[in-house]
């Protein structure tokens, strides 16, 4: 049940593990920290279970210094 | 275990009782020995239980250090308190339908049937409201250390 919250259909994929080890092996929490949130919504993104405000994904890519693309990926279909 | 999640675990087992009991008393004093004040104690209480969600808040977040309160526990705040306010609100049309449909248009209830209704609801919003955090924070059993 933990992926009730924000993210039902799961399209959004992220590099959050593989950019924390290429960054010294930065941990979950110091990454919580850099950003201002809890290690669980850190956890909770990473695991794909909770898609983060567009501000809070900026400051995860501006934490990493990388684009938002880098960072998070939309596998879905754009329709329209 | 964040701070959120102590607090649903706190309303779900402490919530119902600090209700139901205090504002159970009052009613069956105020039925049984016809105190006149009760009904004013019984909302007077109500009205400081309100704050304790807030007093609560005001020592378990106290630590400016590290955050522990976030954009994810505000959306699944947001999402319980949505989720009981709809069973709160089924609750009370249930509540006063069902007295109609039983006694008749004609029909009559005591009045001690309103309060009663009153402190079942409040119990019911805040344990589904305490269930629903648990449930959406996924029990704490995918928290990895």
């Amino acid at each position: 049940m933990a992926g009730v919250v924000g993210m039902e259909n799961n399209q959004l994929k992220n590099q959050i593990r593989r950019l924390r080890f290429d960054n010294g092996e930065m941990t979950q929490q110091q990454l919580a920290d850099l950003v201002g949130v809890t290690r669980q919504t850190i956890l909770a993104i990473e695991a794909g279970n909770y898609s983060p405000s567009l501000t809070l994904a900026f400051k995860i890519a501006n934490a990493f210094k990388v684009p938002l693309e880098t960072v998070f990926q939309y596998e879905g279909k754009i329709s329209g | 275990m964040n701070k959120a999640q102590e607090e649903a675990w706190f309303g779900l087992f402490l919530g119902v009782p600090l209700i139901l009991i205090p504002c159970g008393v009052s009613i069956f004093i105020s039925y049984d020995r016809g105190v006149s004040f009760a009904p004013l104690v019984m909302l007077a209480y109500l009205a400081s239980m309100s704050f304790l969600p807030w007093l609560f808040r005001l020592f378990a977040y106290r630590n400016k250090k590290q955050v522990t309160y976030d954009e994810r526990d505000r959306l699944i705040e947001k999402r319980a308190a949505l989720i009981s306010y709809f069973f709160f609100w089924l609750y009370s049309v249930i509540a006063c339908i069902i007295p109609w449909w039983f006694t008749g248009s004609k029909g009559s209830v005591p009045v001690i049937t309103l309060p009663i209704i009153l402190i079942v609801g409040l119990s019911l919003f805040v344990f589904i409201r305490s269930l629903m955090t648990l449930i959406l924070y996924g029990r704490g059993s995918r928290d990895g250390k």
